[in-house]
């Protein structure tokens, strides 16, 4: 982790307030991606069954909650808007992550062994091999899958992959950790510069900020950002709780990191303190593979049919989310105390991805619906 | 297969028309195959695609609540979706119309009066027996399954939640509640 | 680097069922206490963080405080066809519950012997504790009441009842400190009536529960009610309870440093019940565990590594030094299988002894002992709240089965002059509608389908029109100690393992009743404010049926056991002195609800777990004493 320092430090990629914002806009963009992928898989769990799976994404889940709130707390502290209803701020899934110089791809689709694979990918410590390599050309030849599913796709995503450089879209992070990295230095930078002239990055309304009165998860506290001091604060504890501290398997809070509490599933075992990465000595976890619906995987308006009520549901389903959205977005904008409705919302879209999962798609054996989370277009 | 399949979407179509649910809202509950289950096993199958067969689309359908021999499953059907509670059938009604008896012990009824908390006005046998449904002893009226109880229908149609599961989050007892469709009094009604 | 983790949560993984009774035999603890639920817990807690070490005697199952094991009981409750407060708990013959269902009506003399409480009458109550780790926190509603200041001294203001050898005064700091453990939602402001004070300054660890909109339609017309009664004015008001259950924490406890939520405990990290979600099912399992149960304070005190337990092991006797009067050791039978009555016999041994297990249980297991008595009051004294309920409908939608069981009610009437002819209560506004009495939500299914019936449409409307509106007022009802309202022992009542089984003889103190038949009519004229329809009907062939003053009343129990071991200044008047201590065994402990003198009109926890409190701090300085070495006098 990059910590400020007393000595002069030089401009990164960030060398101006726009730039940032563009940057932290790019970030609650990112941490939101991640929560419907976490939730179809959350919820395509048979109910009474797979309780250590479903704690476990529960629990990331909210706390992909409580990072977009931390980066709507930096992004109000440095004086920017932040909007979750933008045209395009939810991703078309499958969405594309960067792994080093290569995509990879996150879909959504049921709990399995895959989605597995896929969320230790996500969360995954990836640091770039050396400290220019943070930022990597996009050389997409190299993951065929990706490369297929992107013929395969007879629409064009919205948005490019996630974390391209802004204004570069040739260019891309090595990895989310590298992409946070470049941020706490580029507020670290901008603030320092704004001091020479008197004058502070942090001129947001602080009645703005989220503090823990309104937001609560199980793990980790929300941080009110008013300074340098909290901002980088708030900013590790994003990168911390995914990936771990300083190679550890807890964050700064004491909370596993999501890898670990992914790699719980895979290997079979709970962390228990003081355990080290890769050997869990807790109780066993237990999965059943099969007790999980089959929920089509990247769903689409599309798949169904017009007029029915399934796909009146899934457009109900979309509004719903849109309006979640919309209220997370009036919350981060001068409505802390919204954020205690959001989690009714939250629960509502909780009960409409349960429905949708359960139905059997017409004419589709053995293939159940799901939740598109195709927003844009989707007023509520 | 095909033939299962075509019943239970029938079994659907019956119960969305039944319970004023929609077919969408049935399957989102995940318990159609067992509903049916349930009531294949403790009806028998020929009654209930008797019933079926007689609920087809209009008017002349709602006759079969009030029906002598086919009331009494139809009212069970309705009573399984709201509660997850599949309700012992009058014992003179199974001994007519051919429903397997079951041996229930002889039992005060605890749910009648005077238990605490909720509890079903029709559930016979030791109590402490309960908890384990689907034993072959099981009392006449039992809980098809844990997950059935979190799906019943009572608690969407008022606006509330199964108490212990579909958990509304904190504070949101504090408003009116929505419920859906509801045109009554209360003018809050509307859908969501 | 350093895993400094917030672990209150985390229960040792393996504690409940590493010890065995020869690990426990071969040791000789500083304390021995019989039962792991609230009180033996916080002692546990409070003990072992003191440098003392401890070893509990748990007559439930022998499992850790996990996740999977917790969610078994949510499963089992979801699947009991009745869902009554033991519903999520496994039946277990050798540590067996008692059940409301198990109420029926009473023949005295004749008894009946099939479930564990065998009830001589004349009263037939439905009272309940529950034998599981964690003890009858499992399945409480989590109300979080402190007594009133004239609460204590009954006897001389009122006549009735029994003074207590404390005061609010005395007992006031730990409250605040039960307040923490429990982690009760409230504010001051609301709480500050009929004499209650707080230090300056003061909040509760978490704000107060939203009030629920039934309680917001009922406050319409409640609100600004005047009632007169023996020259006092009241008025009343909807007013939020204090519960022990996790809302918003408050920036300023603490002198400002805050509070942090206890959510679910485990044996790993689980994150969950940090907050109260609305489940509706405080009775009887919180499904997130965001209400306290003992199990949160077990995990604590276990993590000390200074606190054994020893499950599936009912304490059976006490065993006392004849010479000396001392207590030598717990005996207990332990059991394998809940099944199977095969069993095996042990003792543990300690310098002190608590018997922390509950009222009924305390003076089951001294009687049961043949442990003399110098007061004669073991057993005596029993106390529930009795509660009369009263139900209508509104004339509007309400709202009904949503939030926790209950958010709101009236408490002016808990206290004032009135208290010299009858009994005050608390008022509880029930979220769950009228299934405590009349078994709803189901028994309307059933009328609305079956007899009225009703399909599609005209049902749902029917549903919402008879339960969104429904309305159940209960009212908590002062009981005073009386002798003969008691628990005894009989050799001829025994359980599988063969301890003998609790005997109860009650009845409804008249009292009671005065107040009972006060808050009928109180109930009636708030129905008629709210232009409520009454359905209140009591059955004459009830169990707990009861007629005072030429009209009859069902009173049902509010499992607030107490009484049987009542504290009090002298040994001739009361079982323990005021730091609980027995008078007659000065290293034996009889803590909870049984020490109480009397219980007002607050659910007895928050105050039984405020002496727990209180006692930790004796015991602790007891033990030091004794194990400080022996200084020879010259005298």
């Amino acid at each position: 982790m990059t910590l400020p320092t007393t000595r002069d430090i030089a401009p990164g990629d960030i060398t101006t307030i726009e730039e940032l914002q563009d940057y932290l806009y790019r970030g609650m963009q990112l941490e939101h991606a991640t929560i419907p992928v976490y939730l179809t898989a959350l919820y395509s769990l048979h109910p009474e069954t797979n309780a250590d799976a479903w704690h476990i994404l529960r629990v990331i889940a909210i706390e992909e909650m409580l990072h977009l709130t931390l980066a709507a707390n930096v992004m109000n502290a440095v004086g920017g808007q932040p909007d979750l209803t933008k045209k395009g701020f939810v991703p078309t899934y499958p969405a594309r992550l960067p792994d080093g110089e290569t995509d990879f791809l996150v879909p959504l689709q049921p709990f399995s062994e895959d989605a597995v694979h896929t969320f230790l990918q996500i969360e995954r410590p990836r640091k770039a091999p050396e400290p220019g390599k943070r930022i990597v050309a996009r050389s997409r030849a190299h993951d065929p899958e990706v490369l297929q599913a992107d013929q395969h796709l007879d629409h064009r995503p919205v948005i490019g992959p996630l974390l391209t450089v802004p204004g570069r879209p040739e260019e891309q992070f090595y990895s989310i950790g590298e992409f946070y990295e470049e941020i706490i230095h580029g507020v670290t930078y901008l603030e320092q510069e704004y001091r020479k002239q008197g004058k502070t990055l942090f001129t947001g309304d602080p009645s703005r900020q989220v503090t823990p009165e309104y937001y609560y998860s199980g793990g980790g506290e929300i941080v009110a950002v008013t300074d340098l001091e909290s901002c980088v604060k708030a900013l590790q504890l994003i990168a911390e709780q995914g990936e771990g501290l300083g190679g550890g398997i807890y964050d700064g809070e004491g909370e596993l990191a999501h890898y670990y509490r992914f790699q719980q599933l895979k290997i079979g075992r709970f962390y228990l303190p003081p355990d080290e990465p890769d050997r869990p000595t807790g109780p066993p976890v237990t999965i059943d593979w099969a007790a999980v619906y089959p929920v089509k995987k990247n769903p689409r308006m599309r798949d169904y049919p017009q007029g029915s009520q399934l796909r009146a549901a899934a457009e109900e389903f979309n509004k719903e989310y849109a309006a979640f959205l919309g209220m997370l977005t009036r919350a981060y904008t001068g409505q802390p105390q919204l954020l205690l409705e959001a989690v009714w919302q939250m629960f509502h879209v909780r009960d409409g991805i349960v429905r949708l999962v359960r139905n059997p798609l017409p004419g589709r054996d053995g293939v159940n619906a799901g939740p598109t989370f195709e927003v844009d277009g989707a007023t509520p | 297969m095909s033939g299962h399949a075509d019943l239970l979407d029938r079994f659907v179509a019956f119960s969305a028309e039944a319970t004023a649910f929609s077919a969408v809202d049935l399957w989102g509950t995940g318990q159609a195959a067992s509903y049916l289950a349930t009531v294949q096993e403790e009806a028998g199958d020929q009654i209930l695609r008797d019933l079926l067969e007689a609920a087809r689309p209009g008017p002349a359908g709602d006759q079969v609540f009030t029906d002598e021999k086919l009331g009494p499953l139809a009212r069970n059907i309705v009573k399984l979706w709201y509660s997850g509670v599949w309700y012992e059938l009058p014992p003179q009604w199974a001994a007519r119309f051919g429903a397997p008896v079951k041996a229930v012990p002889a039992q005060r009824r605890p749910g009648q009066h005077g238990v605490a908390g909720h509890s079903l006005p029709d559930s016979k046998g030791p109590l402490e027996q309960q908890g384990r449904q689907r034993t072959p002893a099981r009392c006449a009226s039992y809980v098809v399954s844990a997950a059935a109880y979190t799906e019943g229908l009572l608690w969407r149609a008022i606006g509330a939640h199964p108490s212990g599961a579909k958990a509304p989050g904190y504070g949101s007892w504090a408003v009116p509640p929505e419920i859906d469709g509801y045109e009554g009094d209360h003018g809050k009604g509307g859908s969501r | 680097m350093a895993f400094d983790i917030d672990s209150s949560a985390i229960f040792p993984i393996g504690a409940a069922t590493r010890t065995t009774p020869q690990i426990a035999a071969r040791k000789s603890y500083d304390v021995v206490i019989v039962g792991g639920g609230v009180s033996g817990s916080i002692l546990a807690d409070q003990l072992s963080q003191a440098g003392h070490s401890a070893v509990i005697v748990e007559a439930g199952p022998g499992k850790d405080v996990q996740l999977d094991e917790y969610e078994a009981y949510l499963s089992r409750f979801y699947a009991a066809s009745v869902k009554d407060n033991q519903a999520p708990y496994p039946f277990n013959p050798n540590a067996r519950m008692p059940r409301s269902a198990d109420a029926m009506p009473v023949t005295p003399q004749t008894p009946d012997d099939q479930y564990y409480i065998v009830q001589d009458g004349p009263f037939c109550t439905d009272t309940t504790f529950t034998r599981v780790l964690g003890g009858t926190t499992m399945h409480w509603e989590g109300k979080a009441l402190r007594m009133l200041p004239e609460d204590f001294d009954t006897a001389s203001r009122f006549g009735h009842g029994r003074d207590w050898p404390l005061g609010y005064d005395d007992i006031e700091p730990y409250y605040r400190q039960a307040e923490q453990e429990l982690g009760v939602s409230a504010d001051v402001e609301d709480q500050r009536y009929l004499g209650m004070t707080f230090p300056p300054g003061y909040v509760y660890p978490m704000r107060k529960m939203p009030l629920s909109y039934l309680d917001q339609v009922v406050a319409r017309g409640v609100d600004g009610m005047r009632v007169d009664l023996d020259g006092d004015r009241y008025d009343l008001r909807i007013r939020s309870f204090p519960q022990a259950r996790n809302g918003v924490p408050n920036p300023d406890y603490d002198g400002g440093k805050g509070y942090q939520p206890i959510g679910a405990i485990s044996t790993y990290q689980v994150e969950e019940g940090k907050r109260c979600q609305g489940n509706n099912n405080c009775v009887p399992i919180c499904p997130v565990q965001a209400k306290y149960h003992a199990g949160k304070t077990l995990a604590k005190a276990l993590r000390t590594g200074k606190v054994d337990i020893v499950t599936q092991a009912v304490a059976s006797r006490v065993h006392v030094d004849k010479e000396s009067g001392r207590i030598s050791g717990i005996e207990y039978k332990r059991y394998q299988d809940p099944s199977s009555p095969e069993h095996t016999t042990h003792t543990v041994h300690g310098r002190v002894y608590v018997l922390a297990a509950n009222a009924i249980e305390n003076a089951r297991l001294m009687l049961a002992s043949g442990l003399p008595s110098t007061s004669d009051l073991v057993g005596r004294n029993l106390m529930d709240h009795a509660y009369l309920l009263r139900w209508a409908l509104l004339p509007e939608i309400a709202g009904t089965f949503r939030g926790t069981n209950c958010t709101g009610g009236i408490t002016e009437l808990r206290g004032g002059r009135f208290r010299e002819r009858q009994a005050g209560f608390a008022v509880d506004i029930h979220n769950d509608g009228w299934g405590w009495a009349t078994g709803s939500p189901y028994s309307d299914l059933l009328a609305i389908v079956d007899g009225q019936r009703k399909h599609g449409r005209d049902l749902r409307a029917a549903l919402v029109s008879q339960l969104s509106r429904q309305l159940l007022l209960a009212f908590m009802i002062e009981v005073a100690p009386e002798p003969a309202n008691r628990v005894t022992v009989d050799r001829r009542y025994r359980d599988p393992l063969g301890n003998l089984k609790p005997v109860i003889s009650f009845r409804v103190p008249e009292y009671s009743l005065a107040g009972a038949s006060f808050g009928f009519d109180l109930a009636g004229q708030i129905f008629t404010r709210l232009g409520a329809e009454d359905h209140t009907t009591y059955d004459p062939r009830d169990y707990s049926y009861v007629e005072y003053a030429g009209r009859g009343y069902s009173i049902r129990g509010g499992n607030h056991l107490a009484g049987t071991h009542v504290m009090g200044k002298t040994r001739h008047d009361s079982v323990t002195d005021p730091a609980q201590r027995s008078w007659d065994h000065e290293n034996l402990f009889l803590v909870g609800g049984g020490s109480m003198p009397t219980i007002g009109t607050s659910n007895i926890t928050l105050t039984l777990a405020a002496l727990a409190y209180r006692s930790a701090s004796f015991i602790d300085t007891q033990l030091r004493t004794e194990k400080a070495p022996a200084v020879i006098s010259a005298r």
